[in-house]
């Protein structure tokens, strides 16, 4: 196990690694076994959507929905990208400075509650917490009202503003489970080298907060790009819309070009499997760190 | 420490330029009407997202940019949630202040409640200047008025009140293809023979909410007629009363042949299900004609169809209407789209695309295909009602009830229940 | 500033507390919370709260201005297209009337039953799945992208191929079908509802005869369980991993050299110690589930007499379909009370208790 210098926090915790030092044993091959028949189980629907969207609209369908492609076109493809590619550059517009703010602000609340306490803080943070659990389609009107009053209505920045505002109680939570699980000496330690409390935090704590910064990356990010009904809500001009509404929009009232959709949802999902794959390894790793006890 | 600062730092940077990009782009707060101003600019909303609806939608913006050159046009139109999503949006823009120039409506009592919160200004001028009252039917034009001023322009006209049939499976069954005055005994028998043969006799796309409560009001029709439909949605009539409770039995009595999915089942899944064969009746307004086009069938060889059972003679009104904003942004703007749309080449060139049938009786329908050609001659001659199940004859709170009502009574088969709840149901 | 004299002993981030009774099993190095707690003094509140401020402020508009204004409409007259906050008297007439909604009544029924079953399955087959992939020595990283792609995916689209799976004519049915099962099940075209006990409780709950449902499980709600654990057991499975990766390897060479094989070494040893993720997990995945509307709207939608629906659906409905606003708000007010009296306990005894 490396060891962390409070200043570098550059090294990541390292997981113990299993490697097969042994030849593999029946149980071995069983527990492969079993992953792979789940593995075809948890695809089953994927291949569904994927293969959906490279059929011809006739064969695009529950009828057919097992068979493979009759013709690979890209025709679905297509027509997703005409209808959702202006789209994508909003999602991101929204998505990525929405998921750095609001985690800056967990990171900073988590460390008040965690390493900070003061009298009545459990209730504080009981109170903040209760943001996590209010149904949304609630709150639709007085939201919009607020919004005009501060003239952020229609706007990129209003929508912002909404998904950092809700996901404020979900970063305070991972951050302070997480550096509840920081050993208190540091910070001791460094107050008594006469450290004030903002340096504590830049200097000590923020270096070592790069997995919880992962773990709530990816949490928010999936939240916010996958959001539907605050996009739709909040921004009424469909060119400023996430990709999402676009989706929504491609299965109209009346008739549906299922290649199309199933393409447009593969095309929609690509940004947050890439985040999935690239991070999923920090993920795990970051949940070792205590971001969620 | 000294490789994490400087990528936080990029992030905290990033984000900013973000946000400020953002804010250069970004309109000003309430409305989303083009950037630039200009009286003519124009923002439509609606709920015609895709496929056909889209491109009836755009011949309307074409016509309208055509009469008014260099004008933009902003399409706000949103899709699902069977209308929900769109009216989401529209009622919060509504009580922000901040209302579409026009909008996509339901005539009939919707347009009343606008009216009454004080949303919409009257179009007298657009009707007095074309002559429209004298080209529109009565009921039309009487259901978009309040208080003797009209409030909104139509579009176009479906009907719902259309039993379609797959002619090869009828043929194979033995049935013989439904006339105009097919009776709802014939029909259950014909029903009874296509299950006997193992077919499935009738396609429901109960999955969307509209679809069953059409096939009850469809009955309805058939049963009770013109006359005592009218008197019911004005509420001269009980829905306790027995003709309703005979309509009501013989919904049941259609039940059983329904396909075993139909919970599960789209209206266009529905409609593809009789276009491949795997139903003989489909009960769904004429919508389906372009869907089952689509799906590559041809009428007369294929498929065909018929008012349903009894009611031959009525058609039943499922019309979109556009009215005007009150405190529109571009009045101007928006009033000569409602005297385009109500012109005669941009009503032939929008129900080309959308399947339904010019609201104005003095177009020339002749370049449309047969069914639209006969749709069109049936709406100038029959008895013209107003759909419940789409909105149009009742308030959406009605509307609503009436579509939790249905889903209850296809359960619990209790028609005294059912009816009861239908007259409690505008509370 | 330098801070050259700290350091950090490796397996101070041990996760789980190695339970003592375990022969060779290390005391958990790195201070628990409750001990650093007390370390650390109680400061004057000030800076605290200077930096809590915005968040409180903004989550006191958002958050709570806003449940305000809903009890409001809850309790007004508001139907149509026309707002009013004038209160309706008796005060309450909405929420009695939506006590007494067939519909709404099934919509909770429904949203306890699909909760509590979500909860055991997702957990369940996250936890398995997370033993599992723990274990592998092949393609660890594989099947675990695997398994965590569902999450990525937005509800309303894999809500559509869920349903073209338990359409009864099509998907599952047909591979059951080829498996030689015929006359598959009727998935969510089902409107039967197992163990009616609204009978009983008509008799047990005064003025109970208001009960105008089967209360009892829907059949149809068991493929939208399926359909939901399937994309929420990732996001479980990735939290156990988490907390199984943090284990101490010499806890399973201890039992092993007890003589336990890998099954009692995960039910005896592993599954104790996970035991508090999984209730924090539970509390999430719960507060996901009874506010579900995406999902079960583009799968099942309402279910054939209302089996599927669930109240997210129905404030949905009433509020922008029925313009009935009041009543809409008033359901709200009970979904608002139903999650926080299932999630309030939970977070209490963690946070208020923790600190004794």
């Amino acid at each position: 196990m490396s060891t962390l210098a409070a200043t570098r926090g550059r090294r990541l915790v390292r997981l113990p690694r299993l490697r097969p030092s042994r030849p593999l044993r029946k149980g071995d091959l069983a527990i492969v076994g079993a992953l792979a028949l789940l593995a075809v189980l948890v695809l089953a629907p994927i291949y569904v959507m994927v293969s959906a969207g490279f059929k011809p609209p006739a064969q695009a369908d529950a009828r057919h929905m097992w068979e493979l492609p009759q013709s690979l076109g890209l025709g679905g493809f297509r027509g997703a990208w005409d209808a959702l590619g202006p789209n994508f550059v909003n999602s991101l517009m929204i998505a990525i400075p929405a998921v750095v703010i609001s985690s800056m602000i967990g990171a900073v609340n988590g460390y008040v509650f965690a390493k900070m306490p003061f009298r009545g803080s459990n209730v504080v943070f009981l109170a903040m917490l209760l943001g996590m659990f209010i149904p949304y389609q609630v709150i639709l009107v007085p939201m919009v009202r607020f919004l005009q009053e501060i003239q952020l209505y229609g706007t990129i920045q209003g929508l912002i503003l909404v998904h950092v505002i809700y996901g404020i109680p979900i970063t305070t939570l991972i951050f302070r489970n997480y550096y509840a699980t920081i050993p208190s000496e540091l910070v001791q330690a460094a107050s008594v080298d006469g450290a004030g409390q903002r340096q504590i935090f830049r200097h000590v704590m923020l270096p070592l907060s790069i997995p919880g910064f992962i773990v709530c990356g990816i949490f928010q990010f999936t939240n916010i790009w996958n959001d539907f009904i605050f996009g739709i809500t909040v921004v009424p001009d469909s060119a400023k819309q996430p990709i999402t509404v676009a989706l929504n929009n491609l299965s109209g009232n009346f008739s549906v070009d299922w290649n199309v959709v199933m393409a447009g949802a593969v095309l929609a999902a690509l940004p947050t499997a890439v985040v999935y794959i690239l991070l999923g390894r920090f993920y795990v790793r970051g949940l070792v760190a205590g971001a969620l006890k | 420490m000294k490789r994490t600062r400087p990528l936080a730092g990029a992030l905290v940077v990033g984000s900013v330029l973000a946000l400020a990009a953002c804010g250069g782009s970004s309109s000003s707060p309430g409305g989303s009407a083009g950037s630039t101003g200009g009286g003519k600019n124009l923002e439509v909303f609606s709920w015609w997202t895709s496929g056909s609806e889209s491109a009836a939608l755009k011949q309307l913006i074409d016509a309208y940019k055509g009469a008014s050159s260099g004008a933009k046009v902003t399409n706000g139109a949103v899709a699902g949630g069977g209308g929900g999503n769109a009216q989401a949006i529209l009622q919060t823009r509504l009580q922000g202040n901040n209302a579409p120039d026009t909008w996509q409506t339901h005539p009939g009592d919707a347009i009343k409640q606008y009216v009454d919160a004080g949303y919409v200004t009257d179009l007298q001028s657009v009707y007095a200047k074309d002559g429209l009252t004298k080209v529109m039917p009565k009921a039309l034009v009487n259901a978009e008025s309040t208080n003797g001023k009209v409030y909104g322009v139509s579009t176009g006209a479906h009907r719902g009140n259309v039993l379609w049939f797959n002619k090869k499976l009828l043929k194979a069954a033995g049935v013989a293809e439904p006339r105009p005055g097919y009776t709802e005994d014939q029909f259950i028998s014909d029903l009874a023979k296509l299950k006997a043969k193992g077919t499935t006799p009738l396609c429901v796309g109960a999955k969307d909410p509209f679809a069953a409560p059409q096939l009850f009001e469809n009955t309805l029709l058939g049963t009770v007629g013109p006359d005592k439909w009218n008197q019911l949605v004005a509420g001269k009539l009980a829905w306790t009363s027995p003709e309703v409770k005979r309509a009501a039995t013989t919904f049941t009595r259609l039940l059983p042949y329904a396909d075993s999915d139909a919970s599960a089942t789209t209206w266009d899944q529905a409609t593809k299900k009789l276009a491949t064969g795997d139903c003989a009746f489909e009960s769904m307004g004429d919508w389906a004609y372009g869907e089952l086009t689509k799906d590559g069938v041809r009428e007369g060889t294929d498929f065909g169809y018929v008012p349903h059972p009894g009611s031959n003679g009525s058609f039943v009104m499922v019309v979109d209407t556009f009215v005007v904003a009150k405190n529109a942004k571009h009045p101007d703007a928006a009033h000569k789209w409602a005297a385009v749309i109500a012109s005669k080449a941009a009503q032939l060139a929008f129900n080309k695309d959308k399947g339904s049938t010019p609201v104005r009786t003095d177009v020339d329908v002749s370049s449309l295909p047969p069914y639209q050609r006969q749709a069109a001659k049936d709406f100038r001659s029959n008895t013209l009602v107003w759909s419940i199940a789409h909105g149009e004859a009742t308030s959406p709170q009605f509307q609503q009830s009436f579509y939790d009502a249905v889903t209850q009574f296809m359960q619990s088969k209790d028609v005294n229940a059912f009816t009861q709840s239908l007259s409690s149901a505008g509370a | 500033m330098r801070l050259t004299r700290i350091t950090r002993t490796g397996g101070g981030l041990t996760q789980a507390p190695a339970p003592a009774g375990l022969p060779g099993a290390p005391v958990a190095e790195g201070a628990p919370p409750k001990r650093a707690r007390r370390q650390l003094p109680f400061r004057r509140s000030r800076s605290q709260l200077l930096v809590l401020a915005p968040s409180f402020l903004l989550l006191g508009i958002f958050v709570y201005g806003f449940i305000a204004y809903t009890i409001r409409v809850s309790l007004s007259k508001w139907q149509g297209v026309a707002p009013t906050l004038q209160i309706e008297h008796p005060l309450g007439t909405t929420f009695k009337a939506l006590a007494q909604t067939a519909r709404f009544q099934a919509d909770m029924r429904n949203v306890v039953i699909f909760t509590v079953l979500f909860l055991l399955l997702a957990i369940l087959a996250g936890l398995v799945l997370a033993l599992l992939v723990h274990d592998t020595l092949i393609a660890r990283g594989l099947f675990r992208s695997v398994f965590l792609f569902p999450y990525a995916l937005s509800f309303i689209v894999t809500g559509v191929v869920w349903r073209w799976i338990f359409t009864p004519s099509t998907g599952a049915n047909l591979i059951l079908d080829k498996l030689g099962i015929h006359h598959g099940p009727k998935w969510i075209t089902d409107p039967t509802v197992v163990g009616d006990v609204s009978k009983q409780l008509d008799a047990i709950i005064p003025g109970g005869h208001f009960i105008q449902v089967k209360l009892g499980i829907p059949l149809a709600i068991i493929p939208v369980v399926i359909a939901a654990s399937w994309q929420l057991a990732g996001f479980a499975m990735a939290n156990f991993l988490a907390a199984l990766s943090s284990l101490d390897p010499q806890l399973r060479e201890a039992a092993s050299l007890d003589g336990a094989g890998w099954w009692q070494y995960q039910r005896r040893i592993v599954v104790p110690l996970l035991w508090p993720m999984m209730v924090a997990i539970g509390v999430i995945l719960a507060h996901v589930s009874l506010k579900s509307f995406d999902l079960v709207y583009a799968m099942s939608g309402q279910g054939p007499g209302f089996a599927t629906d669930v109240p997210g659906i129905f404030v949905f409905e009433q509020t922008f379909r029925a313009l009935r606003w009041n009543t809409g708000a008033a359901a709200s007010v009970v979904m608002f009370v139903l999650i926080a009296a299932v999630v309030l306990p939970y977070l209490y005894r963690r946070t208020v208790k923790e600190a004794r």
